[in-house]
């Protein structure tokens, strides 16, 4: 929204001057700009940076004075200000302050979590760990549903990585379950259609995709990440034919099957160990493919994350196969030679096809 | 507006009363069930 308004900025005053636009036009636009600005807000954020600390500073607090309370102070202390935490929720809704009433429920969420870890001290209850981060996600969960709070649902969302990935850490095994987490959480992302919920949903399942690389077949299953990589980015390339109401979804599921598939072959190039220099090769060559198609894909759609993230991709890959090949035998002088070579043989055919196109239109 | 503000705090009371369950019973399982139950009818079955 900034960058929009700033484009603005500079294009309304040019397309008055050329006559196209009257002063009353002008101020009508601003208007309605300011007006569906949904652009994130300093209080709101202060409030939710608040409540974190609020959170923190109670846990402080009762740890610093934990050993002086008896057992039914201290459980009398967590319900409390759980309740209360919820309460002042409650009492903000009703006044008028939806962005510190969500601060507040997330305050609730952070005291559930910390009253799960005080009675498992009190008590002694050495279970599972990654079972009471299980119980917190799905209590943050719970309470962004009933009370439709985003923030809330947020922390379930990394709460569900946390336990998935606690339990990959442990298991060294790939944890089926995450599967299950993710989408009931990603379901309340989709129900309350929060759109920034939804990328950070897609942000950590690519993550979880990506870790699968590293835990299927030994550790050497990057092969199937470039695979579920490519398929995301092809059903995204396929969406818009299938339906004008997914085609929305259609540049997003581009960029992370592109940045999925990426990570895949990165780590196939650089951190599986004795790859043959002709496979390195090929694997380098598909890689600046697969990321010149991102930017090519992102300068016909408009898509500046599909542009970056192709951008990205290569210098990181470039400067990955530098460091790889300096001193081998490919050598680094020859490499950027035959990189240099591949990039400008893809702007031809680049040049090539739309020109084609564009006589045929 | 009067239901709005009735379902507002039944969700606030379901969350709460929810995830107090969910500590209570982490409580009662400890304390009650493993203090009381495990030790007093079972015969001191250690956890």
């Amino acid at each position: 929204m900034w960058s929009y308004r700033s484009k603005l900025d500079s294009d309304l005053p040019r397309w008055r001057e050329a006559g196209w636009l009257t002063a009353e036009g002008e101020a009508s636009i601003r208007k309605d700009v300011a007006s569906h600005s949904r652009s994130l807000e300093l209080a709101p954020a202060l409030a939710i940076i608040g409540a974190v600390l609020i959170g923190f500073a109670a846990m402080s607090f009762i740890a610093a004075n934990w050993d002086e309370m008896s057992r039914l102070a201290r459980l009398a202390l967590i319900f409390a200000s759980l309740g209360t935490a919820y309460g002042i929720a409650g009492i903000l809704f009703e006044r008028g302050y939806p962005a510190f009433a969500h601060a507040a429920i997330l305050a609730g969420v952070a005291l559930f979590g910390a009253g799960i870890m005080l009675i498992a001290q009190m008590f002694h209850i050495d279970g599972h760990p990654p079972d009471a981060v299980l119980t917190w996600a799905l209590g943050a969960l719970g309470a962004g549903v009933v009370l439709g709070s985003n923030p809330a649902l947020a922390l379930a969302m990394v709460l569900m990585g946390l336990w998935s990935g606690w339990e990959m850490v442990e298991s060294g095994v790939v944890h089926w379950p995450f599967l299950l987490g993710w989408g009931a959480v990603t379901a309340a992302f989709l129900w309350r259609w929060w759109v920034p919920g939804l990328h950070f949903a897609a942000v950590v399942l690519s993550i979880w995709i990506i870790c699968l690389g590293y835990l299927l077949f030994d550790g050497h299953g990057h092969g199937v990440v470039v695979g579920v990589g490519l398929l995301i980015g092809a059903a995204g390339l396929a969406l818009p034919l299938l339906s004008e109401r997914w085609s929305a979804f259609s540049s997003p599921a581009v960029a992370y099957g592109m940045t999925i598939a990426f990570a895949g072959l990165f780590a196939l190039q650089f951190v599986e160990e004795n790859v043959p220099l002709f496979g390195l090769i090929l694997l380098a060559i598909s890689a600046l493919t697969l990321v010149l198609a991102g930017i090519g894909f992102g300068l016909k759609t408009s898509s500046s994350a599909a542009l970056w993230l192709g951008y990205g991709g290569f210098s990181l890959e470039v400067l990955a196969l530098y460091f790889k090949t300096v001193g081998t035998l490919l050598g680094s002088s020859l490499f950027f030679f035959a990189a240099g070579f591949i990039v400008i043989a893809l702007a031809a055919v680049a040049y090539r096809l739309h020109a084609r196109m564009e006589a045929q239109s | 507006m009067r239901s709005e503000r009735r379902n507002l705090w039944l969700g606030i009371a379901v969350v709460v009363a929810g995830q107090i369950g969910v500590l209570g019973w982490m409580v009662w399982d400890r304390v009650h069930l493993l203090s009381y139950w495990t030790r007093n009818r079972i015969g001191g079955r250690a956890r």
